[in-house]
């Protein structure tokens, strides 16, 4: 008997105890969406204590179909990490315990590789769903950006925030995402999306010439076979030039700690979250004591970055350039998706690293790592991670992005996919 | 990066940063600037994209609703009478 077998007949027996009658199937949701009866801290300090009085609307929908919620998951501090490893709680990868989950919704994957038919809810603004799913080797479905009403999820990136899905079996993409999606009054973003349609084939892919040029060894060896494998699906694969990508990573950068800037502003100690300070101190410096107090360094850092993006002459030459760049690159992808269904890169440049090598990264080195993942999200584009390889027994992912409001088409992808390659279960540690 | 620049920086994000932190932010923000300078080759474009699936006004209905019990959101909060207690304005 595997231990993936055994530990999951050990979680049955658990919830089987814990379970009312009328329990439906199991999701969980990030520790950023907010449900009623459970904290929602975004895995920061700032916001400890924190229950929301409401359910994400995410989180209503699942319920009103039946399922049932059993836990929030860990996640990076407001999202800020490609590791979970700037949360409270550090997951391992049930692949290799000595391994990062990915991030920032790592998790969510983990749950998701660990559990039998388990949802996982994870979030995204820059390759937080493609990460954590590839490394954890499940499907991690980030959906248009307004897809799945934002209501309710605690976003510091405004303009390209998502509620996903994440889980071992593309069936459950296919049952998923259309009971969370959908318009709804509370996320105005949401009200303009078209009616999801599924079903639609793959029968063309892009690759951009070169993606591969410094992606590991072995990911490489696991893109170049899961093309072949496409290639064998009937699918016409093509290699294209998409040269604005390589400034998405530094564009969106500068994008998304201008808007955390702002969207942080909210946590200072008073109406939501920890409330504690010195409050005979002046207005400001109460602010300030909390603030530096309760964030973490990576919140630390993007706040000051964005105050630096947003100032003086930086405007022009930061701000302003990255909302152009922003138009160059949507732009790219719509052409290359006026006549092929997807764009495929690996999903990250390596299998997931050990927390040592982590430690030794700067706030840069983990960026990057998000180099294939952030392009996607950042354009508001859907993507889908699927598992395409294993290199020492870790898992390798290949990313596919569709045009916007196309998710049908990465769904049916997924199920095609899961008939041609062998998925492994994690052998998890009991 | 300068300390005297940062100092201004971290004082507009409201944070305070501790000598330590101040080294370690230096090094990170000038690493961060060698990225984002790649944006120095990019070719120019006219248009901004602030939202990329693009947004429309949606008006809601104009029927009032409640929403959340206030009880329940005060629940959730440190409260002196019903108020929600913060620091001096003046």
């Amino acid at each position: 008997m595997t231990r993936h077998r055994i530990i999951n007949e050990r979680y049955r027996m658990f919830s089987e105890t814990a379970a009312r009658p009328d329990d439906g199937p199991e999701f969980s949701v990030s520790d950023d969406i907010a449900a009623m009866g459970f904290q929602a801290a975004a895995g920061s300090r700032v916001l400890e204590g924190y229950r929301p009085v409401f359910d994400a609307t995410a989180v209503s929908r699942l319920k009103a179909v039946g399922r049932s919620l059993v836990g929030k998951t860990n996640m990076d501090e407001f999202g800020f990490g490609m590791f979970t490893t700037t949360g409270p709680e550090v997951p391992r990868n049930p692949f290799d315990i000595r391994r990062s989950c990915g991030g920032s919704s790592g998790g969510a994957a983990c749950a998701a590789a660990v559990l039998d038919d388990h949802v996982a809810l994870g979030t995204s603004a820059g390759g937080s769903i493609t990460s954590p799913a590839a490394f954890c080797g499940i499907f991690g479905l980030t959906p248009t950006h307004g897809r799945v009403s934002r209501y309710g999820q605690i976003d510091s990136v405004s303009s390209m925030g998502s509620i996903g899905v994440l889980a071992s079996k593309s069936s459950m993409l296919r049952e998923c995402l259309p009971v969370i999606s959908g318009k709804d009054r509370m996320d105005p973003v949401s009200t303009v999306q078209p009616v999801l349609k599924l079903g639609k084939k793959l029968r063309s892919a892009a690759v951009p010439k070169g993606i591969t040029d410094g992606v590991g060894k072995d990911v490489r060896k696991a893109f170049d076979d899961s093309l072949d494998v496409l290639r064998g699906m009937s699918v016409d694969v093509e290699y294209v030039d998409m040269p604005s990508l390589r400034y998405a990573l530094p564009a969106h950068y500068i994008l998304s700690v201008t808007e955390t800037a702002t969207n942080l502003v909210t946590y200072c100690g008073m109406r939501v979250g920890k409330q504690d300070g010195d409050l005979s101190l002046p207005f400001n410096d109460y602010f300030v004591s909390f603030r530096s107090r309760y964030f973490g360094r990576e919140a630390k850092l993007r706040s000051i970055m964005g105050a630096l993006m947003t100032s003086g002459e930086n405007r022009n030459a930061f701000y302003l350039r990255s909302l152009g760049i922003r138009q160059l690159l949507l732009e790219d992808h719509k052409d290359v998706l006026r006549t092929h269904d997807v764009i495929v890169t690996p999903s990250m440049p390596s299998v997931a690293p050990n927390f040592s090598d982590i430690e030794g990264m700067s706030s840069v080195d983990r960026y990057v790592t998000g180099r294939f993942a952030v392009p996607p999200v950042f354009c508001g584009l859907p993507c889908l991670s699927v598992p395409c390889g294993y290199s020492g027994g870790m898992p390798a992912g290949m990313q596919l992005t569709s045009d916007h409001w196309d998710e049908g088409v990465l769904i049916s992808a997924a199920e095609e996919w899961e008939k041609m390659f062998p998925m492994k279960r994690p052998e998890v540690s009991v | 990066m300068d300390t005297d620049m940062l100092k201004r920086a971290a004082g507009a994000a409201r944070i305070e940063l501790t000598d330590e932190e101040r080294v370690g932010f230096s090094e990170d923000i000038d690493k961060i600037f060698d990225l984002l300078n790649a944006l120095n080759d990019a070719p120019s474009c006219n248009s901004l994209c602030f939202d990329p699936v693009g947004v429309s006004d949606a008006l809601r209905d104009d029927v009032p609703v409640v929403d959340d019990n206030v009880g329940h959101i005060l629940r959730n909060m440190s409260t002196y009478n019903g108020f929600v207690r913060g620091p001096k304005i003046v």
